[in-house]
């Protein structure tokens, strides 16, 4: 057990991190191309960047938008968020880890790390729990949507029990669920709707810039479909 | 809630000449050169990815408020295309397909998405409650285009689109070139006799600054609002002019076709050059202010043409004290519905304020108002569909006249020319105490004449 924990935490740990860098360089690549020929193929390609820079880091912070609509969940949802970034990266046990990939920089002290990963479970929990009892965000779900939110949760659990006086299951097994569930979700990060992490800052200009039609497109899908650019209406 | 029961037809409004067989491959042949030709692939890839399917756009949009049902939640009514693009029209779709043998786009999806993609009015507001951006008032102008390019779009819409491209009128509501000129005597003799002065509707001036749009519509229904506006332009001294060889601001090519958007908008532009104007302008009309103002870049191949809407040109005139309103004219109890396609962008909101505020004493705000304010039920096109007028009021319109009733206002001013229709039903339907009119309808009881 202790062996195979080294090498999750190992080559299996830099093998998952290789493959979300890879994929997320792969989704980078794809939106900021698309992005890209869109503007140029745009006939007006005056886009607002201020104002949707602006707007995209007001929603970020949403303390402005928060509560103009589920306010409850909304806050719920935006404490979870903060675990959940701040917890991976800056844990003075994953630093260690990071590390090992020639990454380094600064820790948070264990007992801020211990506080934003029960703020994280709980704030998850209720997520999980809106998910399942909430009739809009049910209907809209698919399994997807609930295992990604499992495994975070699990994720966060493992961690959190793993060194506690209270845990009953030995460590090693219960480090190996983590790590293990951890590699898991940076391989689904660039693959899954997880990507929104990475790809949050361009949506507001991409969504404007996707309002500036091609010029000729309309004609260009009449030569498509019927043969000439101008069909009878 | 009551609406009635869909009607026996299979398509909840007329359609000419529906295609009856093939209609899945038909609408993926479509898509495709939509795709290939568009600017919408990147984007409806960038939202296949990070649709979070959080609900909170549910509560931002007013039709699922009413009807309660699922199938009405913007994300939802997005989902549909989404599905169907990343099914067929991505990797990672054809490898699902693959591995877990899901199949594609059916004819149910077809029914679902032209019923569900003419219910949203396509007012765009579920965007401001949507924590990743979404814009799924554009998803539902694609599905319309698509369901356009494959025979399936109102008739009603349809056939104005075809007067204004290929008629000899060339506007929606077929109004010959004399019937414009006897109307806008009729009007300036109206002005004589109310006003007591003479007031020109310039005709065909070539060089004047402004080149006039109005919805058509208005030539028949809004007499007071082009009275208005007249008396505004000449007391301030502007140089404007409307042209016969196109007079007509609507362009429901922004509503299911990029095709007849990109037309309209270039034929108001030709027209411009014609009488070697400078400025477009766009009367109170909210989809005919944001087609040109938003499209006229897109589609000008010449010189650039500014766009001001009669809204921003009216105040700059009041500021600039080139006209002057009297404060003691209007007494009744105000108030003003925000067009969807005046606010959602953030371009005209205070506008209309600061004119009413300058000469009406009792104006109230409906709640919620400016960029938040909902939309009247009949956007997107739909308050010309006679067919789904149960739906547009008892589902879409219901909230506004709620909205309505609570302002306790004697008078709502609405410029837009498909909310005033919209608007007009509402009051009538659910017997409001009050009349809708136009901002310049107002502005023509109170403008000083010089």
């Amino acid at each position: 057990m202790e062996q195979f924990l080294e090498f999750a935490k190992g080559s299996l740990f830099a093998g998952s991190f290789v493959i979300m860098v890879l994929g997320l360089a792969r989704t980078a690549f794809i939106t900021l191309w698309g992005t890209k020929n869109a503007l140029d193929k745009a006939g007006d390609k005056n886009i607002p960047y201020k104002a949707l820079i602006k707007e995209t880091f007001e929603w970020m912070i949403p303390i402005k938008h928060i509560t103009n609509s589920r306010s409850a969940i909304s806050i719920v949802s935006v404490v979870f968020h903060i675990g959940l970034i701040i917890v991976p990266l800056f844990l003075l046990d994953h630093i260690l880890l990071w590390q090992k990939l020639g990454l380094s920089w600064p820790g948070i002290p264990a007992a801020i790390a211990n506080v934003l990963t029960i703020t994280t479970i709980v704030t998850g929990g209720i997520l999980l729990l809106n998910r399942i009892f909430h009739r809009d965000t049910r209907f809209l779900s698919s399994v997807i949507d609930y295992a990604l939110l499992v495994l975070i949760l699990a994720i966060f659990i493992n961690g959190f029990i793993a060194s506690k006086p209270f845990n009953p299951i030995p460590y090693n097994l219960v480090m190996v669920i983590h790590v293990m569930a951890g590699n898991l979700i940076l391989i689904l990060v660039p693959f899954s709707k997880l990507a929104h992490c990475f790809l949050y800052p361009i949506m507001r200009i991409a969504s404007n810039i996707a309002w500036h039609f091609p010029a000729r497109a309309g004609e260009e899908v009449n030569k498509t479909l019927y043969g000439e650019e101008n069909k009878k209406v | 809630m009551t609406i009635k029961e869909k009607p026996k037809n299979k398509y909840p409004y007329y359609i000419e000449a529906p295609l009856e067989y093939k209609r899945v491959d038909a609408f993926l042949k479509a898509f495709s050169a939509i795709l290939e030709h568009s600017n919408y692939k990147f984007i409806l890839d960038l939202y296949t990815r990070i649709s979070m399917k959080c609900a909170r756009c549910a509560s931002g949009c007013q039709i699922y408020q009413t009807t309660g049902k699922p199938e009405d939640i913007p994300c939802y009514r997005s989902s549909i295309l989404l599905r169907i693009y990343k099914r067929h029209f991505t990797l990672g779709g054809w490898m699902k397909s693959k591995l877990t043998g899901g199949s594609g786009i059916t004819e149910k999806d077809i029914d679902e998405m032209l019923e569900s993609y003419y219910q949203c009015t396509a007012c765009r507001r579920c965007t401001f409650y949507c924590p990743m951006g979404i814009e799924h008032g554009m998803i539902t102008h694609l599905g319309r285009y698509i369901l356009a390019e494959i025979g399936i779009v109102p008739k009603a819409l349809q056939v104005s689109v075809r007067e204004q491209l290929e008629g000899a009128s060339k506007n929606t509501s077929a109004i010959p070139v004399p019937a414009l000129i006897d109307t806008l005597e009729f009007l300036e003799e109206e002005i004589e006799e109310t006003k007591g002065i003479k007031v020109k509707f310039p005709i065909d001036v070539e060089g004047a600054e402004y080149v006039f749009f109005a919805p058509v519509s208005d030539y028949l229904l809004e007499a007071d609002t082009l009275m208005g506006m007249a008396c505004v332009l000449q007391t301030a001294g502007i140089s404007w002019t409307i042209g016969t060889g196109n007079y007509d601001g609507i362009n429901y090519g922004l509503f299911y076709s990029d095709d007849f958007l990109g037309k309209i908008v270039r034929n108001e532009i030709d027209e411009v050059r014609r009488l070697k104007g400078k400025k477009i302008l766009i009367g109170e009309c909210g989809h005919a202010s944001r087609t040109a103002k938003n499209f006229v870049p897109t589609y000008n191949e010449g010189s650039e043409i500014p766009v001001v809407n009669l809204l921003e040109l009216t105040l700059k005139l009041l500021e600039e004290g080139k006209i002057e309103l009297d404060p003691n004219v209007i007494t009744e109890k105000v108030t003003y519905h925000d067009p969807c396609n005046y606010v959602r962008s953030g371009w005209i909101i205070e506008q209309p304020r600061k004119i009413i505020k300058s000469f009406i004493k009792n104006f109230v705000e409906m709640t919620p108002n400016g960029k938040y304010n909902l939309c009247c039920g009949g956007g997107g096109g739909t308050v010309s569909v006679d067919e789904v007028k149960d739906f547009r009021m008892n589902a879409a319109g219901k909230k506004k006249a709620d909205q309505l009733r609570a302002t306790g206002a004697d008078i709502v001013i609405t410029p837009c020319a498909n909310c005033k229709k919209q608007i007009e039903e509402v009051i009538e339907y659910f017997d409001l105490p009050m009349k809708r009119m136009g901002l310049h309808d107002l502005i023509l009881k109170a403008i000083k004449l010089k």
